[in-house]
Protein backbone atom coordinates (compact mmCIF):
# COMPACT_ATOMS: atom_id res chain seq x y z
CA UNK A 1 0.00 0.00 0.00
CA UNK A 2 1.10 3.59 -0.59
CA UNK A 3 1.13 5.71 2.54
CA UNK A 4 1.67 9.45 2.61
CA UNK A 5 2.81 10.92 5.93
CA UNK A 6 2.91 14.69 6.32
CA UNK A 7 4.38 16.39 9.39
CA UNK A 8 6.55 19.47 9.46
CA UNK A 9 8.73 17.81 12.12
CA UNK A 10 11.30 15.40 10.70
CA UNK A 11 11.59 13.40 13.94
CA UNK A 12 7.88 12.67 14.09
CA UNK A 13 8.04 11.55 10.47
CA UNK A 14 10.92 9.23 11.33
CA UNK A 15 9.08 7.45 14.11
CA UNK A 16 5.83 7.17 12.15
CA UNK A 17 7.67 5.77 9.14
CA UNK A 18 9.57 3.25 11.24
CA UNK A 19 6.35 2.04 12.86
CA UNK A 20 4.57 1.74 9.50
CA UNK A 21 7.43 -0.23 7.95
CA UNK A 22 7.09 -2.86 10.61
CA UNK A 23 3.45 -3.33 9.60
CA UNK A 24 4.36 -4.68 6.18
CA UNK A 25 5.91 -3.99 2.84
CA UNK A 26 4.42 -0.55 2.34
CA UNK A 27 5.71 2.37 0.31
CA UNK A 28 5.94 5.32 2.67
CA UNK A 29 6.34 8.87 1.41
CA UNK A 30 7.22 11.01 4.44
CA UNK A 31 7.23 14.71 3.67
CA UNK A 32 7.68 17.80 5.85
CA UNK A 33 6.32 20.37 3.35
CA UNK A 34 2.52 20.34 2.90
CA UNK A 35 2.71 21.88 -0.57
CA UNK A 36 5.17 19.25 -1.71
CA UNK A 37 2.95 16.57 -0.15
CA UNK A 38 -0.09 17.79 -2.08
CA UNK A 39 1.92 17.70 -5.31
CA UNK A 40 2.99 14.15 -4.45
CA UNK A 41 -0.63 13.16 -3.75
CA UNK A 42 -1.69 14.65 -7.08
CA UNK A 43 0.84 12.57 -8.96
CA UNK A 44 0.74 9.27 -7.04
CA UNK A 45 -1.68 6.71 -5.76
CA UNK A 46 -2.27 7.15 -2.03
CA UNK A 47 -3.94 4.44 0.06
CA UNK A 48 -3.62 6.17 3.43
CA UNK A 49 -2.87 9.74 4.48
CA UNK A 50 -1.40 10.49 7.90
CA UNK A 51 -1.21 14.22 8.49
CA UNK A 52 -0.27 16.57 11.28
CA UNK A 53 -2.84 19.17 12.28
CA UNK A 54 -0.51 22.05 12.97
CA UNK A 55 1.81 22.83 10.08
CA UNK A 56 3.22 26.06 8.67
CA UNK A 57 1.68 27.38 5.44
CA UNK A 58 -1.18 24.92 5.06
CA UNK A 59 -2.66 23.59 8.29
CA UNK A 60 -4.07 20.09 8.58
CA UNK A 61 -7.67 21.13 7.90
CA UNK A 62 -6.84 22.96 4.69
CA UNK A 63 -4.53 20.15 3.69
CA UNK A 64 -7.37 17.64 4.02
CA UNK A 65 -9.75 19.86 2.03
CA UNK A 66 -7.22 20.15 -0.81
CA UNK A 67 -6.31 16.48 -0.63
CA UNK A 68 -9.95 15.38 -0.83
CA UNK A 69 -10.41 17.59 -3.91
CA UNK A 70 -7.72 15.69 -5.80
CA UNK A 71 -8.94 13.06 -8.31
CA UNK A 72 -9.48 9.68 -6.68
CA UNK A 73 -8.71 10.94 -3.17
CA UNK A 74 -12.27 11.37 -1.95
CA UNK A 75 -12.41 8.02 -0.16
CA UNK A 76 -8.78 7.57 0.87
CA UNK A 77 -8.63 6.95 4.65
CA UNK A 78 -7.08 9.78 6.63
CA UNK A 79 -5.60 9.85 10.12
CA UNK A 80 -4.78 13.18 11.71
CA UNK A 81 -2.40 13.71 14.62
CA UNK A 82 -2.44 16.77 16.80
CA UNK A 83 -1.59 18.17 20.17
CA UNK A 84 -4.85 20.12 20.12
CA UNK A 85 -7.34 19.07 22.76
CA UNK A 86 -10.02 21.52 21.60
CA UNK A 87 -13.29 19.70 20.97
CA UNK A 88 -14.18 22.09 18.12
CA UNK A 89 -10.99 21.13 16.32
CA UNK A 90 -11.93 17.47 16.65
CA UNK A 91 -15.41 18.15 15.28
CA UNK A 92 -14.06 20.18 12.36
CA UNK A 93 -11.62 17.43 11.51
CA UNK A 94 -14.25 14.70 11.63
CA UNK A 95 -16.66 16.81 9.58
CA UNK A 96 -14.07 16.88 6.80
CA UNK A 97 -14.14 13.11 6.56
CA UNK A 98 -11.01 12.37 8.55
CA UNK A 99 -11.35 8.75 9.66
CA UNK A 100 -9.09 8.70 12.70
CA UNK A 101 -7.94 11.39 15.08
CA UNK A 102 -4.99 10.82 17.43
CA UNK A 103 -3.56 13.11 20.04
CA UNK A 104 0.19 13.58 20.44
CA UNK A 105 2.10 12.02 21.96
CA UNK A 106 0.86 9.11 19.92
CA UNK A 107 1.09 5.76 21.62
CA UNK A 108 3.10 3.53 19.26
CA UNK A 109 0.91 0.46 19.74
CA UNK A 110 -2.27 2.45 19.27
CA UNK A 111 -0.74 4.20 16.26
CA UNK A 112 0.22 0.92 14.61
CA UNK A 113 -3.18 -0.60 15.34
CA UNK A 114 -5.05 2.36 13.92
CA UNK A 115 -2.85 2.45 10.81
CA UNK A 116 -3.39 -1.28 10.35
CA UNK A 117 -7.15 -0.82 10.65
CA UNK A 118 -7.19 2.00 8.14
CA UNK A 119 -5.13 -0.03 5.68
CA UNK A 120 -7.58 -2.89 6.08
CA UNK A 121 -10.43 -0.45 5.45
CA UNK A 122 -8.65 0.71 2.32
CA UNK A 123 -8.09 -2.85 1.11
CA UNK A 124 -11.76 -3.63 1.60
CA UNK A 125 -12.83 -0.51 -0.25
CA UNK A 126 -10.47 -1.21 -3.14
CA UNK A 127 -11.66 -4.82 -3.33
CA UNK A 128 -15.27 -3.64 -3.28
CA UNK A 129 -14.57 -1.07 -5.99
CA UNK A 130 -12.80 -3.68 -8.11
CA UNK A 131 -15.72 -6.02 -7.68
CA UNK A 132 -18.19 -3.26 -8.60
CA UNK A 133 -16.13 -2.38 -11.67
CA UNK A 134 -15.94 -6.00 -12.69
CA UNK A 135 -19.70 -6.35 -12.31
CA UNK A 136 -20.28 -3.13 -14.21
CA UNK A 137 -18.07 -4.39 -17.03
CA UNK A 138 -19.95 -7.68 -17.12
CA UNK A 139 -23.27 -5.85 -17.23
CA UNK A 140 -21.95 -3.56 -19.96
CA UNK A 141 -20.80 -6.54 -22.03
CA UNK A 142 -24.12 -8.32 -21.54
CA UNK A 143 -26.03 -5.16 -22.43
CA UNK A 144 -23.95 -4.65 -25.56
CA UNK A 145 -24.59 -8.24 -26.56
CA UNK A 146 -28.32 -7.82 -26.01
CA UNK A 147 -28.29 -4.62 -28.02
CA UNK A 148 -26.48 -6.34 -30.86
CA UNK A 149 -29.02 -9.14 -30.84
CA UNK A 150 -31.90 -6.69 -30.63
CA UNK A 151 -30.54 -4.73 -33.56
CA UNK A 152 -30.10 -7.91 -35.56
CA UNK A 153 -33.67 -8.95 -34.79
CA UNK A 154 -34.96 -5.51 -35.74
CA UNK A 155 -33.12 -5.54 -39.04
CA UNK A 156 -34.56 -8.97 -39.78
CA UNK A 157 -38.07 -7.82 -38.91
CA UNK A 158 -37.67 -4.89 -41.23
CA UNK A 159 -36.69 -7.19 -44.09
CA UNK A 160 -39.69 -9.43 -43.38
CA UNK A 161 -42.03 -6.47 -43.34
CA UNK A 162 -40.84 -5.23 -46.70
CA UNK A 163 -40.50 -8.61 -48.36
CA UNK A 164 -43.89 -8.52 -50.06
CA UNK A 165 -43.18 -5.45 -52.15
CA UNK A 166 -39.42 -4.92 -51.77
CA UNK A 167 -37.48 -8.17 -51.74
CA UNK A 168 -34.21 -6.30 -52.02
CA UNK A 169 -34.81 -4.47 -48.73
CA UNK A 170 -33.38 -1.30 -50.23
CA UNK A 171 -36.41 0.85 -49.40
CA UNK A 172 -36.01 0.25 -45.68
CA UNK A 173 -32.26 0.85 -45.92
CA UNK A 174 -32.76 4.19 -47.70
CA UNK A 175 -35.41 5.32 -45.24
CA UNK A 176 -33.05 4.51 -42.36
CA UNK A 177 -30.17 6.38 -44.00
CA UNK A 178 -32.31 9.45 -44.75
CA UNK A 179 -33.62 9.54 -41.18
CA UNK A 180 -30.13 9.22 -39.71
CA UNK A 181 -28.92 11.97 -42.05
CA UNK A 182 -31.71 14.31 -40.93
CA UNK A 183 -31.10 13.49 -37.25
CA UNK A 184 -27.40 14.31 -37.54
CA UNK A 185 -28.15 17.53 -39.40
CA UNK A 186 -30.56 18.47 -36.59
CA UNK A 187 -27.71 18.09 -34.10
CA UNK A 188 -28.67 14.72 -32.62
CA UNK A 189 -25.83 12.54 -31.38
CA UNK A 190 -24.51 9.44 -33.14
CA UNK A 191 -26.30 7.12 -30.76
CA UNK A 192 -29.66 8.66 -31.65
CA UNK A 193 -28.81 8.72 -35.36
CA UNK A 194 -27.92 5.02 -35.24
CA UNK A 195 -31.12 4.21 -33.37
CA UNK A 196 -33.41 6.08 -35.74
CA UNK A 197 -31.67 4.53 -38.75
CA UNK A 198 -32.58 1.08 -37.50
CA UNK A 199 -35.95 1.95 -35.98
CA UNK A 200 -37.12 3.71 -39.17
CA UNK A 201 -36.44 0.58 -41.20
CA UNK A 202 -39.46 -0.93 -39.42
CA UNK A 203 -41.80 1.90 -40.31
CA UNK A 204 -43.93 -0.28 -42.61
CA UNK A 205 -43.83 -3.49 -40.54
CA UNK A 206 -47.63 -3.28 -40.21
CA UNK A 207 -47.94 -4.06 -43.94
CA UNK A 208 -47.51 -7.68 -42.94
CA UNK A 209 -51.20 -7.51 -42.05
CA UNK A 210 -52.21 -6.04 -45.42
CA UNK A 211 -53.33 -8.63 -48.00
CA UNK A 212 -51.12 -8.93 -51.08
CA UNK A 213 -54.16 -8.19 -53.24
CA UNK A 214 -54.18 -4.69 -51.81
CA UNK A 215 -50.48 -4.24 -51.15
CA UNK A 216 -49.42 -5.22 -54.68
CA UNK A 217 -52.44 -3.94 -56.52
CA UNK A 218 -51.70 -2.10 -59.73
CA UNK A 219 -53.86 0.98 -60.05
CA UNK A 220 -55.85 3.08 -57.61
CA UNK A 221 -57.11 1.57 -54.37
CA UNK A 222 -60.76 1.71 -53.54
CA UNK A 223 -61.98 3.41 -50.37
CA UNK A 224 -62.13 0.19 -48.35
CA UNK A 225 -58.81 -0.97 -49.74
CA UNK A 226 -57.25 2.35 -48.84
CA UNK A 227 -58.64 1.98 -45.33
CA UNK A 228 -57.06 -1.46 -45.04
CA UNK A 229 -53.80 -0.16 -46.42
CA UNK A 230 -53.80 2.75 -43.96
CA UNK A 231 -54.34 0.36 -41.06
CA UNK A 232 -50.69 -0.71 -41.41
CA UNK A 233 -49.57 2.31 -39.37
CA UNK A 234 -51.76 1.49 -36.40
CA UNK A 235 -51.00 -2.23 -36.63
CA UNK A 236 -47.26 -1.63 -36.93
CA UNK A 237 -47.23 0.69 -33.91
CA UNK A 238 -49.24 -1.82 -31.92
CA UNK A 239 -47.00 -4.75 -32.89
CA UNK A 240 -43.78 -3.00 -32.00
CA UNK A 241 -45.02 -1.47 -28.75
CA UNK A 242 -45.51 -4.98 -27.39
CA UNK A 243 -41.75 -5.21 -26.89
CA UNK A 244 -40.34 -2.92 -24.22
CA UNK A 245 -36.99 -1.44 -25.16
CA UNK A 246 -36.02 2.14 -26.00
CA UNK A 247 -35.13 1.16 -29.57
CA UNK A 248 -38.36 -0.77 -30.10
CA UNK A 249 -40.38 2.04 -28.54
CA UNK A 250 -38.84 4.46 -31.04
CA UNK A 251 -39.65 2.02 -33.84
CA UNK A 252 -43.24 1.82 -32.58
CA UNK A 253 -43.56 5.63 -32.56
CA UNK A 254 -42.26 5.79 -36.13
CA UNK A 255 -44.50 2.99 -37.39
CA UNK A 256 -47.56 4.55 -35.78
CA UNK A 257 -46.97 8.16 -36.85
CA UNK A 258 -45.03 8.30 -40.11
CA UNK A 259 -48.25 8.93 -42.04
CA UNK A 260 -49.43 11.71 -39.74
CA UNK A 261 -49.34 15.16 -41.30
CA UNK A 262 -48.10 18.34 -39.69
CA UNK A 263 -51.46 20.03 -40.35
CA UNK A 264 -53.35 17.24 -38.58
CA UNK A 265 -54.95 15.64 -41.65
CA UNK A 266 -52.86 12.47 -41.72
CA UNK A 267 -53.57 9.03 -40.30
CA UNK A 268 -54.16 7.04 -38.17
CA UNK A 269 -54.64 9.51 -35.27
CA UNK A 270 -54.75 12.91 -37.03
CA UNK A 271 -51.99 14.22 -34.78
CA UNK A 272 -50.72 17.69 -35.63
CA UNK A 273 -47.54 19.75 -35.20
CA UNK A 274 -45.19 18.73 -32.44
CA UNK A 275 -47.72 16.34 -30.95
CA UNK A 276 -46.39 14.01 -33.67
CA UNK A 277 -43.23 12.40 -32.25
CA UNK A 278 -40.15 13.92 -33.86
CA UNK A 279 -39.09 10.52 -35.23
CA UNK A 280 -42.46 10.27 -37.00
CA UNK A 281 -42.02 13.75 -38.49
CA UNK A 282 -38.53 12.84 -39.70
CA UNK A 283 -39.62 9.53 -41.20
CA UNK A 284 -42.61 11.10 -42.93
CA UNK A 285 -40.26 13.21 -45.05
CA UNK A 286 -37.90 10.32 -45.78
CA UNK A 287 -40.79 8.01 -46.69
CA UNK A 288 -42.52 10.44 -49.04
CA UNK A 289 -39.27 11.35 -50.80
CA UNK A 290 -38.46 7.69 -51.26
CA UNK A 291 -42.00 6.81 -52.39
CA UNK A 292 -41.90 9.51 -55.06
CA UNK A 293 -38.45 8.61 -56.35
CA UNK A 294 -38.95 4.82 -56.30
CA UNK A 295 -41.03 2.64 -58.64
CA UNK A 296 -44.20 1.06 -57.28
CA UNK A 297 -46.47 -1.62 -58.79
CA UNK A 298 -48.87 1.13 -59.70
CA UNK A 299 -46.39 3.83 -60.84
CA UNK A 300 -42.96 4.53 -62.21
CA UNK A 301 -40.28 6.36 -60.25
CA UNK A 302 -40.28 10.14 -60.45
CA UNK A 303 -37.14 12.23 -60.56
CA UNK A 304 -35.14 13.23 -57.52
CA UNK A 305 -35.98 16.82 -58.35
CA UNK A 306 -39.67 15.94 -58.14
CA UNK A 307 -39.05 14.29 -54.77
CA UNK A 308 -37.27 17.33 -53.36
CA UNK A 309 -39.94 19.64 -54.78
CA UNK A 310 -42.65 17.61 -53.06
CA UNK A 311 -40.89 18.02 -49.72
CA UNK A 312 -40.49 21.73 -50.27
CA UNK A 313 -44.15 22.14 -51.21
CA UNK A 314 -45.32 20.04 -48.27
CA UNK A 315 -43.33 22.00 -45.66
CA UNK A 316 -45.73 23.44 -43.08
CA UNK A 317 -48.72 21.34 -44.26
CA UNK A 318 -47.68 17.73 -44.68
CA UNK A 319 -44.26 18.09 -43.07
CA UNK A 320 -42.64 19.86 -40.13
CA UNK A 321 -41.20 22.93 -41.91
CA UNK A 322 -38.06 22.98 -39.78
CA UNK A 323 -37.24 19.34 -40.52
CA UNK A 324 -38.12 19.83 -44.20
CA UNK A 325 -35.57 22.67 -44.36
CA UNK A 326 -32.96 20.44 -42.76
CA UNK A 327 -33.71 17.68 -45.30
CA UNK A 328 -33.51 20.04 -48.25
CA UNK A 329 -30.26 21.46 -46.82
CA UNK A 330 -28.77 17.97 -47.10
CA UNK A 331 -30.02 17.41 -50.67
CA UNK A 332 -26.60 16.46 -52.02
CA UNK A 333 -26.15 13.73 -49.44
CA UNK A 334 -29.76 12.60 -49.86
CA UNK A 335 -29.16 12.09 -53.56
CA UNK A 336 -25.89 10.26 -52.91
CA UNK A 337 -27.76 7.82 -50.67
CA UNK A 338 -30.57 7.46 -53.21
CA UNK A 339 -28.11 6.66 -56.00
CA UNK A 340 -26.03 4.28 -53.94
CA UNK A 341 -29.09 2.31 -52.81
CA UNK A 342 -31.26 2.63 -55.90
CA UNK A 343 -33.60 -0.25 -56.73
CA UNK A 344 -32.27 -0.73 -60.24
CA UNK A 345 -30.69 1.05 -63.14
CA UNK A 346 -34.06 2.00 -64.49
CA UNK A 347 -34.97 3.66 -61.20
CA UNK A 348 -32.25 6.22 -61.15
CA UNK A 349 -32.62 9.39 -63.02
CA UNK A 350 -30.15 12.18 -63.40
CA UNK A 351 -29.71 14.14 -60.23
CA UNK A 352 -31.62 17.37 -60.18
CA UNK A 353 -29.66 20.54 -60.65
CA UNK A 354 -28.69 22.23 -57.42
CA UNK B 1 19.56 -4.95 20.59
CA UNK B 2 18.83 -2.17 22.95
CA UNK B 3 20.56 -1.96 26.31
CA UNK B 4 18.83 -3.28 29.34
CA UNK B 5 16.63 -0.25 29.84
CA UNK B 6 13.50 -2.32 30.16
CA UNK B 7 11.42 0.43 31.65
CA UNK B 8 11.58 4.16 31.12
CA UNK B 9 11.45 4.88 34.75
CA UNK B 10 13.36 1.96 36.21
CA UNK B 11 16.98 1.87 37.25
CA UNK B 12 19.44 4.65 38.00
CA UNK B 13 20.98 6.65 35.20
CA UNK B 14 24.54 5.71 34.46
CA UNK B 15 27.22 8.33 34.47
CA UNK B 16 26.99 10.65 31.42
CA UNK B 17 23.51 9.38 30.50
CA UNK B 18 20.20 11.13 30.99
CA UNK B 19 18.17 10.42 34.05
CA UNK B 20 15.78 7.54 33.43
CA UNK B 21 12.87 9.90 33.83
CA UNK B 22 14.11 11.93 30.84
CA UNK B 23 13.33 9.22 28.34
CA UNK B 24 10.31 7.04 27.75
CA UNK B 25 11.95 3.95 26.34
CA UNK B 26 8.67 2.19 25.67
CA UNK B 27 7.61 5.12 23.53
CA UNK B 28 10.90 5.34 21.66
CA UNK B 29 11.32 1.61 21.13
CA UNK B 30 7.64 1.21 20.37
CA UNK B 31 8.06 3.43 17.37
CA UNK B 32 11.61 2.70 16.23
CA UNK B 33 11.74 -1.00 17.03
CA UNK B 34 15.13 -2.70 17.11
CA UNK B 35 16.30 -1.94 13.62
CA UNK B 36 19.77 -0.39 13.69
CA UNK B 37 19.32 1.46 10.42
CA UNK B 38 16.09 3.06 11.62
CA UNK B 39 17.77 4.23 14.79
CA UNK B 40 20.80 5.54 12.90
CA UNK B 41 18.60 7.53 10.54
CA UNK B 42 16.64 8.82 13.47
CA UNK B 43 19.83 9.80 15.30
CA UNK B 44 21.07 11.74 12.28
CA UNK B 45 17.79 13.66 12.03
CA UNK B 46 17.71 14.19 15.81
CA UNK B 47 21.22 15.66 15.77
CA UNK B 48 20.22 18.32 13.28
CA UNK B 49 16.58 18.92 14.27
CA UNK B 50 17.01 19.12 18.03
CA UNK B 51 20.20 21.18 17.87
CA UNK B 52 18.50 23.62 15.50
CA UNK B 53 15.56 23.81 17.86
CA UNK B 54 17.91 24.58 20.74
CA UNK B 55 19.70 27.29 18.77
CA UNK B 56 16.40 28.83 17.67
CA UNK B 57 15.24 28.85 21.27
CA UNK B 58 18.43 30.50 22.50
CA UNK B 59 18.16 33.14 19.79
CA UNK B 60 14.49 33.81 20.51
CA UNK B 61 15.18 34.18 24.24
CA UNK B 62 18.07 36.54 23.50
CA UNK B 63 15.77 38.59 21.22
CA UNK B 64 12.95 38.34 23.74
CA UNK B 65 10.76 36.99 20.93
CA UNK B 66 7.83 35.47 22.80
CA UNK B 67 5.96 34.32 19.70
CA UNK B 68 8.90 32.25 18.46
CA UNK B 69 9.48 30.84 21.93
CA UNK B 70 5.81 29.86 22.09
CA UNK B 71 6.08 28.05 18.75
CA UNK B 72 9.23 26.20 19.81
CA UNK B 73 7.71 25.30 23.17
CA UNK B 74 4.65 23.86 21.41
CA UNK B 75 6.84 21.89 19.04
CA UNK B 76 9.06 20.63 21.84
CA UNK B 77 6.23 19.47 24.04
CA UNK B 78 4.50 17.62 21.19
CA UNK B 79 7.30 16.18 19.13
CA UNK B 80 9.60 15.35 22.02
CA UNK B 81 6.85 13.46 23.80
CA UNK B 82 6.17 11.61 20.56
CA UNK B 83 9.76 10.39 20.33
CA UNK B 84 10.07 9.50 23.99
CA UNK B 85 12.11 12.56 25.02
CA UNK B 86 9.80 13.23 27.91
CA UNK B 87 12.32 15.40 29.76
CA UNK B 88 12.46 17.78 26.81
CA UNK B 89 8.70 17.60 26.44
CA UNK B 90 8.33 18.63 30.06
CA UNK B 91 10.69 21.55 29.53
CA UNK B 92 8.56 22.53 26.54
CA UNK B 93 5.52 22.74 28.76
CA UNK B 94 7.48 24.79 31.28
CA UNK B 95 8.42 27.17 28.48
CA UNK B 96 4.78 27.45 27.39
CA UNK B 97 3.70 28.44 30.89
CA UNK B 98 6.56 30.93 31.20
CA UNK B 99 5.62 32.48 27.85
CA UNK B 100 2.10 33.10 29.11
CA UNK B 101 3.50 34.90 32.14
CA UNK B 102 6.34 36.54 30.14
CA UNK B 103 8.57 35.15 32.88
CA UNK B 104 11.97 35.89 31.40
CA UNK B 105 13.92 34.45 34.32
CA UNK B 106 12.27 31.06 33.86
CA UNK B 107 12.56 31.29 30.10
CA UNK B 108 16.29 31.97 30.33
CA UNK B 109 16.88 29.13 32.80
CA UNK B 110 14.68 26.68 30.91
CA UNK B 111 16.36 27.53 27.63
CA UNK B 112 19.69 26.49 29.13
CA UNK B 113 18.14 23.29 30.50
CA UNK B 114 16.72 22.52 27.06
CA UNK B 115 20.18 22.74 25.48
CA UNK B 116 21.58 20.39 28.11
CA UNK B 117 18.59 18.07 27.74
CA UNK B 118 19.09 17.89 24.00
CA UNK B 119 22.70 16.85 24.45
CA UNK B 120 21.72 14.20 26.99
CA UNK B 121 19.08 12.80 24.69
CA UNK B 122 21.51 12.68 21.77
CA UNK B 123 24.12 10.99 23.93
CA UNK B 124 21.55 8.39 24.88
CA UNK B 125 20.60 7.81 21.26
CA UNK B 126 24.23 7.40 20.26
CA UNK B 127 24.75 4.79 22.97
CA UNK B 128 21.62 2.94 21.83
CA UNK B 129 22.76 3.05 18.23
CA UNK B 130 26.16 1.65 19.04
CA UNK B 131 24.58 -1.09 21.15
CA UNK B 132 22.45 -2.14 18.21
CA UNK B 133 25.41 -2.40 15.80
Amino acid sequence: MNILVVDDNRLSLDVYRAAIRRLGDHDVAALTAPVEALAHAGAHNVDLLIVDYRMPGIDGLNFVIRFRALPGKDVVPIMMLTQERDRHVLHDVLALGVNQFMNKPADPVEFATRVGNLLELRRSRVALADQAESLANAVQRATAELETRERGALALLGRIGEYHDDASGLHQLRIGKYCALIARAMGCDERYAGDIELAASLHDIGKIAVPDAILLKRGQLGERERSVMQSHARIGGSMLSAYASPLMEMAARIAATHHERYDGTGYPAQLAGTSIPVEGRICAIADVFDAITSPRPYKAASSYAAGLKAIEEGAGTQFDPRIARVFLGCADTVLSIARALRDGAETAEPAPAA
Amino acid sequence: MYTNHTSPRSGAARSGEPAASDIDLIQLRGFLGTDASELSAFLADAESTLRLMGEDLDGAVARRDLETIREIAHEASGTCANIGAIGLASLGRTLSLAVKRADWTTLQMTSERVSAGIERFLTFLRSEASALR
